[in-house]
C-alpha cells in the first residue's frame, strides 16, 4: 500500500456530498419572496446546527444551495428561511408540505453567542440577514439574564420586505431587548423610520468596553455598520460579521468560497470584524 | 426645576457641542426652543428658510409631497441631528416638507439673526458652515447607500 | 532560511530511512522485470508514453511503452519533445500530462438520484479502481500528491472520490535527472530526488552506455518491498551510490529558475495593489492553462446535471479554475470580474495563502505552468517583482 492512504468509507456510511432526505413540514410565507421551511428528517437527522450555520439545501432536478438556519428547534427539524432569487431558490421557495428535500451539513463557524455572555449585545440585520441571526434572538430571550443591554437594528428594503413581522412587533413589546427597524424607503402607512441602520445606531447609547456585536446583511451595509461600531470604540474583535462567497461543495474541497486565506464555509461564515476587514476592503479579492 | 439657559441647552445637543463657547452664546441669541405635536408641520417645501431645525427630543419626518401621494417620508431625523440647510444659500427656500412624527421638540435658530453675523465673522462662518458641510456629508452617504437597494434583488452588475 | 520542504512538513521522510529495506540494480535490459513483478502483484500501471508529441501519463503494459530515447526542451510557452541519442527512459522534466488526472478526474459523478414514490432515492458512485502502480513520477509531482492528499484526503471532509482513488496505489518514483529550464523543484524542496511518499525509488544510471545502464532500485515501504523483492537483480555497490547522488547533484546544478520563499507569503499578502499585478494583467488571457496542467490546483465545479425525461439527476464534479469569470460568482455578478483580480488570486493562493489553508506551499516547482502558458507567463517572475518592491517599500 501508498505511505500515506486513508481507507475508503465504508458503504454503511454517506458521502460528505450525498444529501440526506428531510421532508417539508410546515411552509410559510413571510413576504412576496421569502418563505420559511421546517423540515423534518426522513429516516436520519444531520447533526444538530448552531446559530449562524448553515445547510446546503438540495430539490431534485433543481441543485443545491447555501441556507442558514433561522431557528434552532430539537428533535432533527430544521428551519430554514429562503429568499426566491431564481434559481434553485426559486424552487425552494415553491416547495409544498410532503415535499422531500435534500441537507448536506449543517457547515461552517457560527455566532459566537458564549462570548456574548455578560457583555452588551447588539445585533445589526439587514433584509434576508435577520433569518441567521433569529436564532440569536431567540437564545437572548431564553436566557435574557445572562445578557447585558441588548439591541436590536433591523434595516429593510420597505416595510413589505422586512421578515418575522409579527415576531419583531412581538419583541418589541416585551420591552427585554431594544427592537428598532428602519426602511430605505418608506410606504403608506409606515409611521417608522426612514433610512440606513447607521442612522438609527447614531442615537443607541453604547458602551464600547463591554459591547459584542453580530451584523448579517449585504456586505455594504456590513462595511458601513462594522466601521462605524468601531469608529466608536468597540473592539474589531468583538464584532462578528457573516461572509457570503459562491459556495458548492461547503467541505472546503471546491475552492469557490475563499476570501484571501479563508473559505467562507469552514472558517466563516461568521468571521470577526478584525481579521476580515483589510480583505473586505481590497477590491476583488 | 432646573432652569437652563439656552446657550446651556445648546452646549448639550451633539450639533453644538464642540462648538466654541463664545459663538454657542451668539448662536443662543438667535435661537428660541419650539415645540410640535404629531403631525404637526414643521417646514414646508418652497417657503422662505427662515432658518433651521436641532431636534432635540422626538422623531421627524422629512420628505417631499407628491400629489396624490401625499408626503412620502425620505429620511427621519432623530434627536441630535439638524433640519435646513437651505438658509445658507439663496434662493433660501425650504426644498422638503418636515412632519412631527410624534412630540418633538426642537430649537429653532433665526437666519435674519445669524446670517449677518456669521459674515462679518468668517471665522465662526467657516465653523459653522464646515459642520453643516458635515451633516450634509452624512445625509448624501446615506442616500447614496439606499440609491445602491443593497436589499433589493439580484441584477447583474458586471459585463 | 530555506523554507520547509514538503517532506519535512509530512514528517521528515527521506530515503536514509529506509537504508534496511531493500536496495537493488536492476540492468535496464531487464525492466521489463519490474512491470513483470508489478502485474504479478495485481498492479496495472500507469506510466509516462508518448502521445501526439508530448509526454502524457497513461496506462503502460511494458518498458516497450515509455519514452524511451526521447527528452524535452521546455521554456516560457514552450514544450518540445527532442530525440536523444541514448536510450534513457527518463530522460525528460515534468511531462505534459499530469498524475492528477487520475487521481482526481476531470468529470467524476459522485451521485445519481431517481424519484421513487414521490422522495428521491440516492444511490453513490462506489467506482474504485482498485491497485494501479504509478510508475516514473517525479519528486514535484509526488510531492503534489501530497499537497493534494492535505487539501482532499486529510481534512474534516474527506473526498470520497479521491480517497477511493488514492487507496491501493503504489508509487514508484524516479529521480529527476534532467530538468528543464521551467524546473525550480529545489527552491520549493520537492526535487529533483524521490522524496516521501514512495514505495519505490529509481534512479536511471549511465543510460549513455548500453552495458552499464542499470537502474538503482529502493523499497520504502513493506508494499515496494514485496515489488522489489520478486525483480531478480543485482546488489548495490557504492559506486552505484555515489553515481546516483551524482545524478541528483548534477541536476540540481542545472535549475536555473528560482522562487525565494522566504517572506514570500507576507509580501503576496501585502501586495494586493501592487502595480505588477496591471503589468501580467495586459499579458494574462485568463485561459486557465496553468490552473489545467498545475499537479496541485483542485477548484471544482460541483452541480446537478438533471436528465428530466429520464428520470435522474446526476451530481458530477467536474474541474474548474479560478480563472473563470464565474468562478466568484455571487448575486448577480463575479467578485473579481478583472483578469488581473484573477491572476493576483490564483498566484497568492498558491504562494500564500495556500500555508494558512494547509500548511505547505501550493506550489511544488514543476514549471508546467510556465511551460503552458500560451504568452509564456513566468510565475516565478511575477511574484519576484511583487515580493522585491514589497520589502523595499
Amino acid at each position: 500500500m501508498s505511505a500515506t492512504p486513508e481507507t475508503v468509507p465504508s458503504r454503511a456510511g454517506r458521502g460528505s456530498m450525498t444529501p440526506v432526505p428531510h421532508r417539508v413540514v410546515d411552509v410559510v410565507h413571510e413576504t412576496r419572496e421569502t418563505v420559511t421551511l421546517a423540515l423534518e428528517p426522513s429516516s436520519d437527522a444531520i447533526a444538530p446546527p448552531v446559530a449562524g450555520q448553515f445547510t446546503m439545501l438540495w430539490a431534485w432536478g433543481a441543485g443545491e444551495v447555501p441556507i442558514s438556519v433561522s431557528a434552532l428547534v430539537d428533535g432533527g427539524r430544521l428551519v430554514h428561511t429562503i429568499r426566491d432569487v431564481a434559481g434553485v431558490t426559486k424552487t425552494l421557495c415553491a416547495s409544498k408540505r410532503g415535499d422531500v428535500l435534500g441537507v448536506r451539513g449543517p457547515y461552517g463557524r457560527g455566532w459566537d453567542v458564549e462570548a456574548a455572555r455578560g457583555h452588551d449585545l447588539v445585533i445589526v440585520a439587514g433584509g434576508i440577514g435577520l433569518a441567521p441571526l433569529r436564532p440569536v434572538v431567540h437564545t437572548v430571550l431564553a436566557d435574557r439574564s445572562a445578557f447585558g443591554r441588548v439591541s436590536l437594528v433591523v434595516g429593510s428594503r420597505t416595510e413589505q420586505e422586512l421578515l418575522f413581522r409579527a415576531e419583531l412587533d412581538g419583541w418589541w413589546h416585551r420591552h427585554e431587548i431594544d427592537v428598532r427597524t428602519i426602511v430605505d424607503r418608506s410606504s403608506p402607512g409606515w409611521s417608522g423610520s426612514v433610512g440606513v441602520v447607521t442612522g438609527e445606531l447614531v442615537g443607541l447609547s453604547i458602551d464600547p468596553t463591554t459591547t459584542r456585536a453580530m451584523v448579517c446583511g449585504p456586505e455594504v451595509m456590513m462595511r458601513v455598520v462594522a466601521q462605524h461600531l468601531t469608529d466608536r470604540g468597540v473592539a474589531a474583535s468583538a464584532v462578528e460579521v457573516s461572509v457570503e462567497r459562491n459556495m458548492q461543495c461547503a467541505v472546503k474541497t471546491c475552492g469557490h468560497c475563499q476570501v484571501g486565506p479563508f473559505f467562507a464555509c469552514t472558517d466563516g461564515p461568521v468571521l470577526t470584524w478584525d481579521v476580515v476587514e483589510s480583505l473586505l476592503t481590497v477590491r476583488e479579492l | 426645576m432646573v432652569v437652563t439657559t439656552m446657550a446651556e441647552e445648546l452646549a448639550a445637543h451633539r450639533f453644538f457641542r464642540l462648538i466654541p463657547a463664545e459663538l454657542r452664546e451668539r448662536l443662543a441669541g438667535c435661537a428660541r426652543n419650539v415645540v410640535f405635536g404629531p403631525g404637526e408641520r414643521i417646514c414646508v417645501e418652497g417657503t422662505h428658510a427662515s432658518g433651521f431645525f436641532a431636534v432635540r427630543s422626538g422623531r421627524v419626518n422629512v420628505g417631499i409631497y407628491v400629489p396624490h401621494q401625499g408626503l412620502q417620508v425620505l429620511e427621519t431625523r432623530h434627536a441630535g441631528d439638524v433640519i435646513g440647510f437651505s438658509w445658507l444659500f439663496p434662493p433660501y427656500r425650504w426644498q422638503i416638507d418636515a412632519v412631527a412624527g410624534d412630540q418633538v421638540r426642537a430649537v429653532e435658530l433665526h437666519a435674519d439673526c445669524l446670517l449677518p453675523y456669521l459674515e462679518e465673522h468668517p471665522a465662526d462662518g467657516y465653523l459653522l458652515v464646515r459642520m453643516f458641510a458635515q451633516e450634509m456629508e452624512e445625509t448624501i452617504q446615506s442616500t447614496r447607500l439606499r440609491l445602491l437597494d443593497v436589499y433589493g434583488r439580484d441584477r447583474v452588475r458586471h459585463p | 532560511m530555506a523554507t520547509q520542504s514538503l517532506e519535512e512538513h509530512a514528517g521528515g521522510v527521506t530515503s536514509q530511512t529506509f537504508a534496511d529495506l531493500d536496495r537493488v540494480v536492476l540492468p535496464a535490459a531487464r525492466l521489463d522485470d519490474l512491470f513483470d513483478a508489478l502485474h504479478a502483484e495485481g498492479y496495472p500501471v500507469l506510466g509516462p508514453t508518448v502521445r501526439d508529441d508530448v509526454i502524457v501519463i497513461a496506462p503502460v503494459t511494458s518498458c516497450d511503452d515509455l519514452p524511451r530515447g526521447w527528452g524535452d526542451i521546455q521554456d516560457a510557452g514552450v514544450y518540445r519533445l527532442v530525440p536523444r541519442e541514448d536510450d534513457a527512459y527518463f530522460a525528460y522534466a515534468a511531462p505534459a500530462g499530469t498524475w492528477k488526472r487520475h487521481l482526481f478526474p476531470p468529470q467524476s459523478v459522485l451521485w445519481r438520484a431517481r424519484v421513487v414514490r414521490g422522495a428521491p432515492v440516492i444511490e453513490e458512485n462506489q467506482d474504485r479502481p482498485g491497485r494501479r502502480a504509478l510508475l516514473g513520477i517525479r519528486g514535484c509531482d509526488l510531492a503534489a500528491i501530497a499537497v493534494q492528499d492535505r487539501v482532499l484526503l486529510h481534512g474534516a471532509h474527506p473526498d470520497p472520490v479521491y480517497t477511493a482513488r488514492r487507496a491501493d496505489l503504489l508509487l514508484v518514483g524516479v529521480t529527476c535527472g534532467t530538468p528543464a529550464s521551467t524546473c525550480f523543484c529545489t527552491s520549493m524542496g520537492t526535487g529533483p530526488s524521490v522524496g516521501g511518499g514512495a514505495d519505490i525509488a529509481m534512479t536511471e544510471l549511465d543510460a549513455d552506455d548500453r552495458a552499464r545502464h542499470r537502474f538503482l532500485l529502493e523499497a520504502r515501504t513493506p508494499a515496494g518491498q514485496v515489488v522489489v523483492a520478486r525483480v531478480s537483480a543485482q546488489p548495490v555497490t557504492t559506486a552505484d551510490d555515489a553515481a546516483a547522488d551524482a545524478v541528483v547533484r548534477h541536476a540540481g546544478s542545472l535549475i536555473t529558475r528560482s522562487v525565494d520563499n522566504d517572506g514570500l507569503p507576507e509580501a503576496l499578502r501585502a501586495g494586493a495593489e501592487h502595480p505588477q499585478w496591471d503589468d501580467v494583467a495586459e499579458r494574462c488571457l485568463a485561459c486557465g492553462s496553468c490552473t489545467m496542467v498545475c499537479p496541485t490546483c483542485f477548484c471544482t465545479d460541483v452541480r446537478d446535471e438533471p436528465n428530466v425525461l429520464a428520470g435522474v439527476d446526476e451530481r458530477v464534479r467536474v474541474w474548474a479554475s479560478c480563472f473563470e469569470l464565474g468562478h466568484s460568482y455571487l448575486h448577480g455578478g463575479a467578485v473579481r470580474p478583472s483578469p488581473r483580480a484573477r491572476y493576483r488570486q490564483w498566484a497568492t493562493h498558491k504562494f500564500a495563502t495556500w500555508w494558512d489553508q494547509f500548511g505547505t506551499s501550493g506550489c511544488v516547482g514543476c514549471g508546467r505552468c510556465i511551460a503552458w502558458c500560451p504568452v509564456g507567463i513566468d510565475v516565478t517572475e511575477e511574484i519576484r517583482a511583487v515580493a522585491t518592491s514589497t520589502t523595499d517599500g
